[in-house]
C-alpha cells in the first residue's frame, strides 16, 4: 500500500528522478512491489511487451512474466538485500521471448526497510545470436584453417591469439586454449620479443603485408625452434586493419629457398633439382640465381659461370632481343609467363634448341620480384622440323621451278609454231604459183614440186597440233553438265565424210551426263572416235561400240571399243605420248598428238583414260570422268 | 549514176604476204583498186588524208582488210581507231589472221570487225576466200553506193 505522507513523497520523488532516467534508456525498467506487484514500468518495458504502461501497474509479476517461479524464487532472494544478477531466457505472458541479463536490487523506504525490488533487465537476443553466429563462424574458419598444413593464427590489432589451426599448434607446441587470448609475443623467446612488437606496431601502422624472417621460439616442451612469419592485416569495414593473419613456417626446413628473402615453397626444391627439365630461378636484371642440373647439363656451362653471366649470353644472338622483350614485359607485369623457342649457344659452341617456359612470380608488394624458368631440349624435334621444312621449301621450289619451265615450255611450243607458220605459209603457196606459171612441167618437177607440197601438208599438221596441244594447258576449263548421247551424235554426223564407202556398225547405249568443257570434251570424243573410224578402215566390216560401265564412286565410265588394228600392249607407254605413233604413215595418217591432246584434256578435268588393245583385235578407251 | 568503182585498203607489213593476196585478187579478177598501207598508222593516215596521203582523191575505201600483226599500230588498234569515227565506222573490215589459235580474239569479242581471215598455207583456198570477200563486200558495196 502507498501511504501519502511527507516521507512518503520524498521517497516518490526520489523513484520519479530514476524512472525519469529509465525512460530514456533502452533498458527495461520495472518496479515491483514486496506484495510482488509491478508498480511502476519504463516506455521501454511496456514497449518491448507491446502493451500501454497502465496494463502493467498493479498486476503481480506472475500475470506479467510465464516464468513467474524463478522470477518469485529471485526476487524473494532480492527482498533479503541481495542484489541478484542472472542470465534468463524471458517468456512474457504475451508470448514475447527475450535472452535478457536481470539485474534485481532490492529498493528501501527511508527506514532502510525493504519494500520491493528494482528489475533492470537488458534485451540481449540480438547479442546471443550474434555470438551464436561468430562462434559458428569462428569454428568453420578453424575447421579450413586444419586443412592446411601451414601455420596458420588470427590476432588482433594487439597481437592477441583469436584463433591458430592445427598446424600452428604443432609447430608451437601448445593446443588450442593455450594459444587463444594469449598474445603471440609471449611464445616467442624473450630475446626477439621486443623486436616482434616493434614489427607489430611498424605492421599496423604501415604494411598490409610483412615477411618476418627468423624468429626464436621456445615449444612448450622446452625445444627451442625457429620460424619465419608472413604477416597479412585484414581490415575492418571503415578500412582500418584490425585483424592479422599469421602464417608461420618452419625456418630451418625453409632456409635454403629463403637466401634471398623470398617464400619458401615445400618440396619445391627436391622437385627442381631431379627434374630432367632445364629449371632455373631468374631475377628481373637477367641473372640465374639458382640454376638445376638439367639446365646446367643443357647450356654444357657449370653453375658458376651460368650465375655470373645475364641469360642472353647464352642465347644464339638471332634470339636475344625477342628474349629481352618478353623478360622485360613480364617483370613489368604486363604478362605473367611466355614461351619461346630458342637457340642456345653452348660452351663448346655447340648449339642446341630449347623450348623456354617463363613464369613470373610475383612478391609480397605484389611486384614481380622474379620468374621460374624452364627450358625443355627440343633439339632432336627441331631439326627433324627444320629439315621437313626445308625438304618441304625444296619440294615447292622444285615444283614452281617445273611449273614455270613448263609455261616457258609451253609459251615457246606456242611462239615457235605460230612462227613456224608464216614462212611455212609461204613455202606452199610460192609452190603453188611455180605450179600454175609453169607450163607442162617434166614428170619429174612436176614430182618435186608434189613433194615439197606433201611436206608442207604434213608440217602444217604438226604444228597446228603442237598449237592446240600448248593451247590446252593454258586455256581455262569451264565446266557445264553435257549430254553425252547429243555430243557423240553430234560428233560422228561432223565425221561422215570420213565414213563413206565404209561399212560402219555402231552400238551407242544410254550414256550418263558428264561434267566437263563442251569444247575441250567434244575433242576428245572427236580424237577417239574419229581414231576408232581410222584404225578400222581396213577391215571390211567396222564395229564400234560406244558404252558406259556401271561404277562405284562419282566418277563415270565410257569406253569406245572397235574392232580396228589395235596396238601392242608393250608399247602402251607410248600411246598418249606427244608425237608417238604405234603405226606407219603409210598405213595410217596421222601427226601422233590425238591421243596426248586427249590425256593432257582429261588431266585437266581430273579424268583420266585407259587402253588395252591388241594387235589387228581392236582396241578399246576407257574415260572415266 | 557513177560507175567508179572505190579500192579496197589492204594494210600488211609482209611483203611475200602482199604479193600472195595481190596474186588472189588479180586471179579472180577483181576490179576494185588495191590501195596498200604497210602499217596501221597509214591505214589512219589514208582515211584521214593525212601525211603522204594528204592529197589524195576524196574517196573512202568500200572495204579495209587488215593484218592482226603489224608494225606501229597493230591491226586490232587501228581497228578501234577506225570505228571511233562516226564517219568510217560502216566500212566493213576483215581481219587477217596467222593461225585458227588467234580466232578467240574475235569470236568473244567487242571489237566489230566484219569478218576474220585465217592466212591459208595454199593458194587456192585464200583464194576461195579472197573471192567470197570480193562477192560479199568490196563489189556489192561499190554498186550500192554509188
Amino acid at each position: 500500500m502507498i501511504q501519502h505522507g511527507f516521507k512518503e513523497r520524498k521517497k516518490e520523488e526520489k523513484y520519479q528522478n530514476i524512472r525519469n532516467i529509465f525512460n530514456e534508456l533502452p533498458i527495461l525498467y520495472l518496479e515491483v512491489g514486496n506484495d510482488f506487484k509491478c508498480q511502476y514500468c519504463n516506455s521501454a518495458f511496456s514497449t518491448a511487451l507491446r502493451v500501454k504502461s497502465r496494463h502493467i501497474t498493479g498486476k503481480t509479476i506472475n500475470s506479467v512474466f510465464s516464468q513467474s517461479k524463478i522470477l518469485y524464487n529471485k526476487m524473494a532472494i532480492a527482498l533479503k538485500g541481495k542484489t541478484i544478477r542472472f542470465h534468463q531466457l524471458l517468456y512474457f505472458s504475451n508470448g514475447v521471448k527475450m535472452s535478457c541479463n536481470i539485474n534485481i536490487t532490492p529498493r528501501r523506504n527511508r527506514n532502510n526497510e525493504i519494500d520491493g525490488c528494482y528489475f533492470v533487465i537488458e534485451d540481449r537476443t540480438e547479442l546471443v545470436k550474434s555470438n551464436e553466429k561468430m562462434l559458428e563462424l569462428s569454428n568453420k574458419i578453424e575447421n579450413i584453417l586444419n586443412l592446411s598444413n601451414i601455420g596458420t593464427m588470427l590476432m588482433d590489432e594487439n597481437g592477441r591469439i583469436l584463433l591458430s589451426n592445427q598446424a600452428a599448434q604443432e609447430f608451437l607446441g601448445y593446443d588450442k586454449q593455450e594459444l587463444v587470448g594469449e598474445l603471440l609475443s609471449n611464445f616467442i623467446h624473450p630475446d626477439y620479443q621486443k623486436k616482434i612488437k616493434s614489427i607489430f606496431q611498424d605492421f599496423m601502422t604501415s604494411y598490409t603485408i610483412f615477411d618476418v624472417s627468423k624468429q626464436k621460439h621456445i615449444r612448450k616442451d622446452g625445444k627451442e625452434i625457429w620460424s619465419n612469419f608472413l604477416l597479412k592485416s585484414v581490415k575492418n569495414e571503415a578500412g582500418k586493419p584490425n585483424h592479422i593473419i599469421v602464417m608461420l613456417a618452419d625456418a630451418e626446413k625453409a632456409s635454403n629457398v629463403s637466401i634471398n628473402n623470398r617464400a619458401a615453397i615445400p618440396d619445391f626444391k627436391s622437385v627442381f633439382r631431379h627434374s630432367k627439365v632445364g629449371m632455373a630461378l631468374i631475377d628481373p636484371y637477367g641473372k640465374y640465381f639458382k640454376i638445376n642440373k638439367a639446365l646446367q647439363k643443357f647450356m654444357g656451362y657449370p653453375k658458376e659461370e651460368l650465375i655470373e653471366q645475364s641469360f642472353t649470353h647464352f642465347l644464339h644472338e638471332k634470339d636475344v632481343q625477342k628474349n629481352i622483350d618478353q623478360h622485360n614485359k613480364l617483370f613489368r607485369g604486363e604478362i605473367v609467363s611466355y614461351v619461346l623457342e630458342n637457340k642456345y649457344q653452348r660452351k663448346d659452341n655447340t648449339t642446341i634448341w630449347g623450348n623456354l617456359k617463363v613464369s613470373a612470380f610475383k612478391n609480397k608488394n605484389n611486384k614481380v620480384g622474379y620468374a621460374i624458368v624452364m627450358i625443355e631440349d627440343i633439339t632432336e624435334k627441331k631439326e627433324a622440323s627444320l629439315k621437313l621444312i626445308s625438304y618441304k621449301e625444296e619440294l615447292k621450289n622444285l615444283v614452281d621451278e617445273l611449273q614455270i619451265a613448263n609455261r616457258d615450255l609451253e609459251a615457246f611450243a606456242y611462239s615457235i609454231s605460230h612462227d613456224l607458220r608464216g614462212p611455212l605459209r609461204y613455202i606452199g603457196s610460192f609452190t603453188q604459183l611455180l605450179q600454175r606459171k609453169v607450163k607442162e612441167p617434166t614428170p619429174q618437177l612436176a614430182q618435186y614440186m608434189n613433194n615439197i607440197q606433201q611436206s608442207v601438208s604434213d608440217m602444217t599438221n604438226m604444228i597446228d597440233s603442237l598449237l592446240t596441244f600448248s593451247k590446252l594447258g593454258r586455256t581455262d576449263i569451264e565446266k557445264q553438265e553435257i549430254n553425252t548421247n547429243q555430243l557423240i551424235g553430234e560428233v560422228i554426223k561432223e565425221l561422215l565424210p570420213q565414213t563413206q564407202n565404209r561399212q560402219i556398225n555402231w552400238s551407242i547405249s544410254d550414256l550418263p551426263f558428264i561434267q566437263g568443257d563442251y569444247f575441250l570434251i567434244r575433242m576428245v570424243f572427236e580424237n577417239l572416235i574419229s581414231n576408232a573410224i581410222k584404225f578400222t578402215s581396213k577391215k571390211p566390216i567396222a564395229y564400234i561400240e560406244i558404252n558406259t560401265l556401271a561404277t562405284k564412286g562419282a566418277k563415270k565410265t565410257i569406253y569406245i571399243k572397235d574392232n580396228g588394228a589395235g596396238f601392242d600392249m608393250v608399247f602402251i607407254d607410248k600411246l598418249f605420248g606427244v608425237f608417238q605413233r604405234l603405226h606407219r604413215q603409210d598405213e595410217f595418217e596421222g601427226t601422233g598428238i590425238g591421243l596426248a591432246n586427249i590425256k593432257r584434256i582429261l588431266d585437266r578435268h581430273d579424268a583420266s583414260i585407259k587402253a588395252v588393245g591388241a594387235v589387228d583385235k581392236g582396241a578399246t578407251f576407257y574415260i572415266s570422268i | 549514176m557513177n560507175n567508179r568503182i572505190t579500192p579496197i585498203l589492204f594494210a600488211e607489213d609482209n611483203v611475200l604476204d602482199i604479193e600472195l593476196t595481190l596474186e588472189a585478187f588479180t586471179h579472180i579478177n577483181i576490179k576494185n583498186k588495191i590501195e596498200i598501207v604497210r602499217d596501221g598508222q597509214e591505214v589512219l593516215d589514208y582515211l584521214l588524208y593525212q601525211n603522204e596521203f594528204k592529197n589524195r582523191p576524196i574517196e573512202l575505201p568500200a572495204l579495209i582488210i587488215l593484218d592482226y600483226n603489224m608494225p606501229k599500230l597493230s591491226g586490232v588498234e587501228a581497228l578501234k581507231r577506225i570505228k571511233s569515227y562516226r564517219h568510217l565506222s560502216n566500212i566493213p573490215i576483215i581481219m587477217m589472221i596467222s593461225s585458227k589459235l588467234e580466232e578467240h580474239l574475235f569470236k568473244s569479242n567487242k571489237l566489230k570487225i566484219d569478218a576474220f581471215l585465217i592466212k591459208p598455207i595454199y593458194l587456192e583456198p585464200f583464194m576461195t576466200a579472197i573471192q567470197k570477200i570480193g562477192m560479199d563486200w568490196a563489189i556489192f558495196n561499190s554498186r550500192e553506193t554509188y
